[in-house]
């Protein structure tokens, strides 16, 4: 019996390969347009900034507070302990600071433009803000363990001094999810009155404050370690939170006429932060880092004392600067 | 192969074919009806209708367009409250219609635009409709004794008539704004040294007739247009808006037109004019060896740059802020759109925080409508008050 030709047969078997690789090539297409082209859901980063604006540290639980307040209680009425004390009231403070800071841009950023901007920025947001919460669990959870814990004790201060490291964290998470916010809103929220130069002149002093605070504690961490003594000089942190804390309200809160909301409806108010941006140019600087590292209590207020050699400023701009930032406050 | 034959030239086939329909079927139809005799005819009907409107002053504004009876009865003897706002609100929007329709007529050659046409037919409709169910709520009126709630029940008839009708007034408004803005280029100078008062007076108008808007969509659209006591209708501000918008623009900010002086020579003889010509010609020429001598001085610019002319200045620094307020407004009408303020006040007591329980994000749109109409500092208030300093006439 003669063979029958294989010639059919083999082309049909080609084809069918061709077929199934055209399938598989056609299917990796459609998964690489899918993921390229469907946007990421920037929403969930806004609900989460709304769910941590409901339930911020120290500002929102009322055990939270109250925890915190039987804490400073008892670190007031131990000697040895009352250093502490101060540095325990500005950490409220800056709790509070926080909180208000990120209450602006809860307010806002809902309105946000869904651009690539807000896209790069919203896991940053996110993902910092989800961290921060965690973290604000255990100091929670420290704060109140602390209740059990015999004031005068060893144990006390470390406890302490833990609780410390653990709102270093706290800051430090939330200081990367801030510093996305403002970038998702300089970049996102369109021309809108408040997105003008004392928006972004504002936000970016609150995110360079933001740093000074957190290296004033992290200087402040490396003064008080375990098993050394208790200095009485150990706080470094005292300007920079009263410097962070009078900044976040009185440019991001309604207590005060917020040159944000005035930019355009007041000329004197424009003119100043006009005077703001025209600094960094004058003076070569990037940022005010510098300037805030100089804060110094002079006769009682304080004041930046940085200069600047061969500068000619005849419009006075540094010290426009330093009256927006806070310099000459009483204590 | 198959799909080269046969899918391919089916799919070109029904592209084009839409694409057919899309240009051909879809076109505007030739609209036969001259634009401005509509609304010559639909306004001086309105006009002419005593039986529903009259000249009255509402909320500080002035309008020939008060409509009337527009307020519910509380009691069988008591008079008509509630809904003033809609009075001015209908007002504005009519009062626009009124000042700018004329300039259909003067352009060269003659309109006959589709989108007005409709818009204008849509709010003559809407005019009918009111005109019917006013008529019933006046016979009803006259019924002796008849109850309160019977005349309320028509009265909400009457209202919803009216709110609908608003909502055309405005269709109207805009597409005639619209028009007189893109075709007739009424903005076009605004900004400018070239720039007329009518230019101004209509970016101005425009302007308002937009803020009109904002409160026409938080009262009637968001608020459902129901008489509800809440704060966010508290507008101090109010009143405020409704007089600027109906003040007299200052002419500050129209930049006066550079005259071309030519000498007056009519009394003069012969000889005086041609010994003023020589005296021209030797100043001329003064003039040019001057200027060759300020040629050599070292560290002079040729070409200066002339001084910006403050009044264009000022004109410019007011469009940005309408500009950036055009943005915000956006976002305003976003909030206005998710959040009712209808529901906040009916169904949630004005309790934002239950509010947040059905609709998480209810508290950041509360606080953009709070920042925009009521708050001490708000976007409105601030506005008018830069408004008030420069546009309005001392």
């Amino acid at each position: 019996m003669a063979k029958s030709s294989s010639k059919g047969y083999s082309a049909g078997g080609g084809k069918k390969w061709l077929v199934a690789i055209a399938l598989v090539v056609l299917v990796a297409i459609a998964v690489v347009v899918v993921l390229i082209c469907i946007p990421p859901n920037t929403y969930n980063a806004i609900q989460t900034l709304n769910r941590t604006t409901n339930s911020s540290f120290l500002v929102d639980s009322s055990k939270e507070q109250e925890d915190f307040i039987n804490l400073r209680d008892k670190i007031e009425a131990v000697p040895k302990f009352q250093a502490y004390s101060e540095e325990l009231n500005d950490i409220a403070w800056v709790a509070t600071a926080v909180d208000e800071i990120l209450e602006f841009y809860n307010d806002n950023i809902i309105f946000a433009n869904n651009n690539k901007n807000l896209k790069k920025n919203f896991k940053p947001i996110k993902n910092n803000l989800n961290k921060a919460k965690e973290i604000q669990k255990k100091l929670a959870s420290s704060l109140s363990k602390m209740k059990e814990i015999a004031r005068e004790s060893d144990s006390m201060r470390n406890a302490i001094i833990d609780f410390r490291a653990d709102f270093i964290r706290w800051m430090k998470a939330n200081q990367k999810a801030v510093a996305a916010l403002n970038s998702a809103y300089s970049g996102s929220m369109g021309n809108i009155l408040e997105n003008n130069t004392a928006s972004r002149l504002i936000l970016n002093t609150v995110d360079q404050m933001f740093e000074d605070v957190i290296s004033s504690f992290e200087k402040t961490k490396e003064e008080d370690k375990k098993g050394t003594d208790l200095k009485t000089d150990y706080y470094k942190a005292e300007l920079s939170t009263i410097i962070f804390g009078r900044f976040v309200l009185e440019n991001l809160t309604e207590t005060f006429d917020s040159p944000i909301k005035y930019y355009y409806f007041d000329e004197e108010i424009k003119a100043k932060f006009d005077k703001f941006e025209r600094f960094f140019e004058v003076y070569k600087l990037k940022d005010l880092s510098s300037v805030l590292a100089s804060a110094q209590k002079v006769g009682g207020r304080i004041d930046f004392t940085k200069t600047f050699e061969g500068v000619e400023d005849k419009e006075g701009l540094y010290e426009t600067v330093k009256s927006i930032i806070g310099g000459n406050y009483g204590d | 192969m198959a799909i080269k034959k046969f899918i391919l030239p089916i799919v070109l086939s029904i592209v084009i074919a839409l694409s057919g329909i899309i240009l051909f079927g879809c076109g505007e139809k030739e609209e036969k009806e001259k634009s401005y005799d509509l609304y010559s005819s639909v306004m001086d009907t309105i006009k002419q209708d005593s039986s529903l409107f009259e000249t009255k002053t509402a909320n500080g504004l002035s309008t020939q367009f008060s409509i009337k009876d527009i307020g519910f009865k509380t009691s069988q003897n008591s008079g008509l409250e509630g809904y003033e706002y809609y009075v001015t609100v209908l007002g504005a929007g009519l009062e626009f219609i009124d000042d700018y329709y004329e300039k259909l007529n003067t352009t060269q050659g003659v309109v006959k635009n589709a989108s007005l046409n409709n818009s204008v037919r849509a709010m003559k409709k809407g005019y009918e409709n009111v005109k019917s169910e006013h008529d019933k709520l006046l016979s009803i009126n006259n019924i002796n004794d008849i109850s309160y709630e019977i005349y309320n029940a028509h009265f909400y008839n009457y209202r919803i008539s009216v709110t609908n009708f608003i909502n055309k007034v405005y269709d109207c408004a805009f597409s005639l704004a619209k028009y007189n803005d893109r075709y007739l280029n009424m903005t076009k100078d605004v900004g400018k040294e070239s720039m007329t008062k009518e230019q101004f007076d209509f970016y101005i108008d425009y302007e308002y007739l937009k803020i009109y808007e904002d409160f026409k969509v938080l009262l009637i659209d968001s608020g459902k247009g129901a008489d509800l006591d809440t704060q966010l209708f508290a507008f101090d501000v109010y009143e405020t808006f409704n007089k600027l918008a109906t003040s007299e623009k200052t002419s500050d900010l129209i930049v006066p037109p550079k005259p071309e002086e030519k000498p007056d020579e009519s009394g003069k003889d012969e000889g005086e004019v041609e010994a003023g010509k020589v005296a021209d010609a030797a100043v001329k020429d003064e003039v040019l060896n001057n200027e060759d001598k300020d040629e050599e001085k070292p560290g002079e610019s040729e070409n200066e740059e002339p001084k910006p002319n403050p009044i264009v200045e000022k004109v410019k620094s007011l469009k940005t802020v309408f500009a950036r307020f055009a943005e915000n407004r956006k976002d305003v009408r976003q909030a206005m759109k998710k959040f009712s303020v209808y529901k906040f006040v009916e169904v949630y007591g004005e309790d934002i925080v239950a509010y947040k329980n059905d609709f998480e994000d209810a508290p950041a749109y509360y606080e953009k409508l709070k920042d925009y109409f009521t708050n001490d500092d708000s976007t409105l208030k601030l506005l008018f008050l830069k408004l008030e300093n420069e546009v309005v006439a001392k």
